[in-house]
């Protein structure tokens, strides 16, 4: 697992679902938002158009001003890269799924515990910024 | 014949829930937020090697929010299958209450509180409102 900071809280997420980590400048553009959706943004990235989503806006922890690191994945061989705060470490865990419908939700893979006792939610960021795919194909 | 019930306290009231529901009590210092979660969930903390969500009843039943103390209290509760905590301002007590001294709600209470209390018990001149767990941590989500 990849675990990072975002807002006050940490997430982790699978190493084998990230193609790659990059340190965030400010040169991404910000998109039209005629249709709602997800925020993002766009950044030019090998030589090609990359939509970032800030995961602090998509999971309405905060703005998503203090994301530094951004997280690639890669949905129906597209690129979508996520802006976190900052990384935080790499480690062997083991994750555990929420099983109670009162903490299901999008995104939402289960939690696990990076040896401060308290869970840390793992993400399946293949579930999140979905609106982002509605703005491309719109 | 009378039931153990353990009591808790939210705001100036009193509530009881039978203790044959409640698992364990716990302190409560934070819990891990849940994006996406319905408001009233508190989030998710680990309390003997479970992870349990804990629903916040000051938001649940409308009260308005407190700062924190060290008073506070996780009920954790089991209904069925499903094992949940109730955020409380505090708990203390177990008490015998004797069912037939339980009556219906008023009917302004049932609706002002949205079947969340199913009855009310007067003991020496304290009253105890008697939740109904199901409801509380969501019945309807269970399907």
């Amino acid at each position: 697992m990849f675990s990072f900071a975002c807002g006050r809280q940490s997430f982790a997420v699978p190493v084998a679902a990230i193609e790659e980590i990059f340190e965030l400048g400010d040169d991404a553009v910000t998109l039209p938002r005629v249709r709602g959706g997800s925020a993002a943004r766009l950044l030019a990235r090998r030589g090609r158009a990359v939509p970032v989503v800030s995961l602090g806006v998509e999971l309405a922890i905060d703005d998503g001003a203090r994301a530094r690191k951004a997280l690639v994945i890669r949905r129906d061989g597209e690129p979508i890269a996520f802006a976190v705060d900052r990384m935080l470490g790499r480690q062997e865990v083991v994750v555990r799924t929420l099983e109670d419908p009162l903490v299901q939700a999008p995104g939402i893979a289960g939690a696990t515990d990076l040896g401060d006792g308290r869970p840390t939610l793992v993400l399946d960021l293949l579930e999140l910024g979905l609106g982002v795919r509605e703005v491309a194909a719109s | 014949m009378t039931k153990l019930h353990v009591t808790f306290q939210l705001g100036n009231a009193s509530y009881a829930v039978p203790a044959a529901d409640v698992l364990h009590l716990e302190s409560y210092d934070t819990a891990t937020h849940v994006p996406g979660a319905p408001a009233f969930v508190a989030g998710i903390v680990q309390v003997r090697g479970r992870l349990v969500p804990v629903v916040d009843l000051r938001v649940r039943f409308g009260l308005p929010a407190i700062a924190h103390t060290i008073d506070r209290r996780v009920v954790v509760v089991q209904v069925g299958t499903r094992v949940a905590g109730l955020l409380v301002d505090s708990a203390r007590e177990v008490v015998k209450l004797d069912p037939a001294a339980f009556d219906k709600p008023p009917e302004l209470l049932e609706r002002q509180a949205a079947g969340f209390i199913k009855a009310v018990a007067t003991v020496a001149q304290r009253m105890y409102l008697l939740v109904d767990l199901p409801r509380i941590i969501g019945e309807e989500l269970s399907s």
